[in-house]
Parts: C-alpha cells; sequence; structure tokens
C-alpha cells in the first residue's frame, strides 16, 4: 500500500460542478486511491479544502455541507500538522523547484511524512522532487499505475 | 421488548429541544428518540479505525458521486493557492 499524499486541488475537483470533465476524473482517482494506498493530507489541505468548496467552485457549498465534507476526508485520510520542520523544509525547497510557499509545504509534509507520491493539480506534474513523485492525476492522459 | 434498566441524566437545552422536537414529529416517547440515538452514536463510536477510515471514504466518494451527478453550473472563475490564503472573511 503507498502512501500518497493528496493536495488540496484534487478534493476541490472532485466537488466542482463547474467542470464536469475534471470533477470526474478527480473521483476516479479517489476511487483508485480508495482501493490500494494510504492517503496522506495535511492541516493545511483541509482549510484549503474548506476555502475552495465555499468560495472558489461553480457551485459554492453551505459551510455546514463544507465542515461535512473536511470531516469526512478528515476520518478517511491520515491528518498530519504543518509543523516548524515542514515550514522550514519549504521555505529551503520553494527556491530551489520553483515553488510558491503553499506547494512547498504540500512537498514538505509529503517528504517528512515518507510518501512517494504527491498528486496535485499544481506545478511540477511530472518531476522527482526531493524522493517524492509530482504527479498531476487531472490530466486526460493520467494512469493510475503512476501511484503504485 | 428488551429488559429495560432505569438511568437518570441531563441533557444539554440544545439536545432536549432536539429530542423533544423529534419526539413530536415523529409521534413516539422521546425515550424511544433517546434510545434510538444512543445506539446509532455507540455504533459509531464502537467501529474500529479502519471501519471508520472506510465510512468516511464511502462518504466522500457518495457525496462527489451525487454533485457529478447534478447538472453541471457555470465554471468559476480558477482560485489560485496564493489567492485563497489571501482571502478574508467568512464564506
Amino acid at each position: 500500500m503507498t502512501r500518497v499524499f493528496v493536495d488540496t486541488g484534487i478534493f476541490v475537483a472532485a466537488h466542482d460542478r463547474g467542470d464536469p470533465e475534471r470533477q470526474a476524473r478527480a473521483i476516479h482517482v479517489l476511487e483508485a486511491l480508495h482501493e490500494r494506498h494510504e492517503v496522506v493530507v495535511s492541516s493545511q489541505v483541509l482549510a484549503e479544502v474548506f476555502a475552495a468548496v465555499t468560495s472558489g467552485v461553480g457551485a459554492p457549498l453551505p459551510a455546514s455541507a463544507a465542515a461535512d465534507l473536511v470531516a469526512d476526508v478528515s476520518e478517511a485520510a491520515t491528518v498530519v500538522s504543518v509543523t516548524q520542520a515542514v515550514v522550514t523544509f519549504a521555505i529551503e525547497v520553494m527556491a530551489r523547484h520553483g515553488l510558491d510557499l503553499w506547494q512547498a509545504q504540500a512537498l514538505a509534509t509529503a517528504h517528512l511524512e515518507g510518501a512517494r507520491v504527491l498528486l496535485t493539480d499544481g506545478p511540477r506534474g511530472g518531476a522527482e522532487l526531493d524522493g517524492v513523485r509530482v504527479v498531476n492525476p487531472l490530466t486526460a492522459d493520467f494512469d493510475a499505475k503512476l501511484l503504485e | 421488548m428488551a429488559r429495560m434498566t432505569r438511568k437518570q441524566l441531563y441533557l444539554e437545552a440544545e439536545q432536549a429541544r432536539r429530542v423533544s422536537r423529534r419526539a413530536q414529529a415523529e409521534g413516539v416517547p422521546e425515550a424511544d428518540v433517546i434510545r434510538r440515538a444512543l445506539d446509532a452514536g455507540l455504533n459509531v463510536l464502537e467501529r474500529s479505525p479502519e471501519e471508520r477510515r472506510e465510512a468516511a471514504f464511502a462518504r466522500l466518494l457518495a457525496r462527489a458521486r451525487a454533485m457529478a451527478a447534478q447538472s453541471p453550473v457555470g465554471a468559476a472563475r480558477p482560485v489560485t493557492r496564493a489567492a485563497l490564503h489571501a482571502r478574508r472573511g467568512t464564506p
């Protein structure tokens, strides 16, 4: 069972009726993860999911529904905190990999938590950064074997 | 009917209101509502971590599939991660 860090955009896309094709891909990714992998998220992801689904999607969710969604993500995944070590590592790698702080924090968390794969719709898809394979699973040519 | 044991306990005011509303809506005694709520709550608490994870993942997928089954809406202007962090206020 591979440890896979799942970034904010994947959960948001799965709940965004503004882009049905992307939504279908995101749901497919969650199904694949459910069957075979340990999903890891950070406290940063939980907060960003709440913020995005209540204001950054085609049909925003009420706060109470978004809270239920965040609660389910929290229970379905292993939740890790954004610690001082994560922030320090993120600051170190952001310039080296051309990432903003928030993306670098996702990478740093994945790295420090031993996740081999970072699923994200952010930059650097296809790259191997600090031992973490960065994969954008919302592209048309995504192959679930990349999670192995 | 199963053998009953008498228990006395305090409810928070909001809990008492919810029990009362539910009992009235269903036309059943409040004690019946409380017994069913206890069973439901204890069933959740007694699940193993793996069962809770499975149930949460199932809810997550069911919610997303249900939303996908609804009519699409107009796409929102894509929100960047940096913009999310720059926002202020309550949704």
